[in-house]
């Protein structure tokens, strides 16, 4: 799930200058994430689907069509009229797992 | 880093978006700068001219969409490509058909994005069948004032003498300048314009001649200025009459020492750029004032062209008239029967002080307000319905309402022209500033920005106003 070494050599020919973004945009997002679960925890659903929306462009953008998926997903039920907890705390779970992969990939390549 | 392709205006308020795109852009070739929401965006555009904009469609609370219109309107040699996360077919025909050239999504390929925007700015006009130059193409009209203009730019068109280009604001300056450009030796070489009324002072001068690593706290790394950018092509100075003098002087050294210095900097840099510079005011009158130097004067105005006003070539009326009627009911998608004699004639009639730029705001009205597939003169001129209101207001006390051509109109259409009324008193009354007619008005900025596209309200009047 989310980038492996493979589809980020095929998408970015292992070019350097896409690493250090791809570093820079991995060491963010544990801030972001932590973020979304500030609000959700707070119930203000409208900001955290707005850091969802931001969070698809973005991961799409780098290359990490999977995390934009469970962002995009995230954003369409928080943006419910009856919020449903126990689908957002599944999202949120996800998130995080897949971000730490992402981390960890990101430290393979920050290291090589 | 390869050569200079040409300017890029990223729109978009995710930081780590517009920092991924600005790498790319950059390291392809492009100058990118980056604007988070439509404000920014328009600040851009009025500063200088960018050959592609990269539209995000969510702006925070903003739609991206709603800036449209303004690009096309005054920026109308920029590409549009919208770039968002929204994966949609339907999306991407709605942005098209609204003026758009391609609609990216987040997440397509870096190269994919590059070698479309490499297509599209590479696109020129194919010529028609006419025996017409392109560029001649460009200048709306037959009439002797207009042809003149054109002659004049075939006689310039292989000299490489600096070109001062005079005319009232609306007149079409930017378009007679691009057109000797696209008409000279140059045209493979970039055409870039600068308002350098718009840029503040400390800021401009890196602009036109770049700034070296470390010369001021935001000079991270080395520049080129604008003149070195488009070396061997055109550089059009607009609203040099606004020009600060300490700048004047910089400008006449490098016009004529052919070189220049970048901010910071110790060496000089060989340019072979040609200078058009153009300016709405009386340039004369600010040399006498003492505002603009006069021998950057003399240097600037070896030739001289003087755009005509509208009134002073009312023949080519019709012909602007058949040429904006097509262009919008393009974009709005409409079909607008062509106006009759009575339209033309009372047309012909009016002055125009806006000059083109009024006319051609008056027929995009009139063909937005359309109903019936007719374009009305009541419906062109609504804005001067709304004008009288404002001028005596307090004459005939509040009743005044009670005479108002409002209550000749369906609620909807009186409701809009209120709505333009109000905003043009608030801006009237405060000279043109937003902030302050936010906050009396209670709206957001970007809310009262739309309702000014949306009326054609010309803020720039209100803040010249005294």
């Amino acid at each position: 799930m989310g980038m492996t070494e493979q589809n980020f050599v095929s998408r970015f020919n292992n070019d350097e200058f896409y690493r250090s973004l791809l570093v820079s945009f991995s060491n963010d997002l544990p801030a972001v994430l932590e973020h979304l679960q500030k609000f959700v925890s707070g119930e203000q659903f409208a900001e955290a689907a707005a850091v969802c929306h931001q969070m698809v462009g973005s991961s799409a953008t780098y290359g990490y069509p999977a995390l934009a998926g469970i962002f995009e997903h995230l954003e369409s039920v928080l943006e419910k009229e009856v919020a449903d907890h126990e689908l957002i705390a599944s999202d949120i779970r996800m998130l995080k797992t897949v971000g730490e992969k992402i981390c960890e990939f990101t430290a393979t390549l920050a290291e090589n | 880093m390869s050569s200079y392709l040409g300017r890029i205006l990223l729109v978009d308020d995710d930081q780590k978006v517009t920092r991924f795109y600005t790498a790319t852009f950059n390291r392809a070739g492009y100058q990118t700068v980056a604007a988070s929401d439509l404000s920014e965006m328009r600040d851009a555009l009025s500063r200088q001219s960018y050959d592609a904009i990269f539209l995000d469609l969510k702006l925070g609370q903003e739609n991206g969409l709603d800036g449209l219109p303004y690009v096309l309107k005054n920026a109308p040699f920029t590409k549009v490509f919208i770039l968002s996360s929204q994966n949609s077919i339907d999306k991407a025909i709605e942005c098209m058909d609204r003026g758009a050239t391609w609609y990216f999504t987040k997440g397509a390929e870096p190269d994919d994005i590059l070698a479309k925007l490499s297509h599209y700015l590479n696109d020129r006009p194919v010529p028609t069948n006419n025996g017409m130059e392109s560029w001649r193409e460009s200048m709306v009209g037959s009439s002797p004032a207009i042809n003149d203009t054109a002659g004049t730019i075939r006689k310039l068109k292989d000299v490489d003498s600096t070109v001062l280009i005079l005319g009232e604001s609306g007149t079409g300056k930017e378009v007679v300048a691009r057109a000797l450009h696209e008409a000279s030796s140059r045209s493979a070489g970039r055409f870039e314009a600068i308002n350098c009324g718009a840029i503040p002072e400390n800021l401009l001068e890196s602009e036109l001649f770049g700034h070296k690593k470390g010369a001021f706290t935001d000079a991270k790394q080395d520049r080129k200025g604008i003149f070195e950018l488009c070396d061997k092509g055109t550089l059009l100075l607009d609203e040099i009459g606004d020009m600060p003098l300490s700048l004047q002087t910089k400008l006449l050294r490098v016009l004529q020492e052919k070189e220049v210095q970048p901010v910071g900097g110790s060496s000089t840099i060989k340019i072979e750029t040609r200078v058009i510079a153009a300016t709405h005011r009386d340039i004369l009158d600010e040399v006498k004032c003492g505002r603009f130097r006069e021998d950057l004067y003399y240097r600037l105005s070896v030739i001289v062209v003087q755009i005509p006003a509208l009134r002073h070539r009312k023949e080519d009326i019709p012909l602007l008239v058949e040429h904006f009627i097509k262009k919008f009911s393009k974009r709005f998608a409409r079909e607008i029967k062509p106006p009759g004699q009575a339209i033309y004639a009372r047309l012909m009639s009016y002055d125009w002080p806006g000059n083109i730029r009024e006319l051609q705001n008056a027929i995009e009205r009139g063909i937005v307000l359309s109903s019936n597939g007719e374009i009305s003169i009541d419906d062109m001129f609504a804005h001067f319905k709304v004008r009288t209101l404002d001028e005596s207001p307090d004459a005939t006390g509040d009743l005044a309402f009670l005479d108002h051509p409002f209550f000749d109109l369906p609620l909807t259409d009186a409701k809009q022209a209120f709505e333009k009324s109000y905003i043009e008193r608030l801006l009237k009354n405060n000279k043109g500033n937003i902030a302050e007619l936010a906050r009396k008005s209670g709206r957001y900025r970007a809310d009262l920005y739309r309702v000014i596209e949306r009326y054609g309200i010309d803020v720039e009047s209100f803040r010249q106003e005294k």
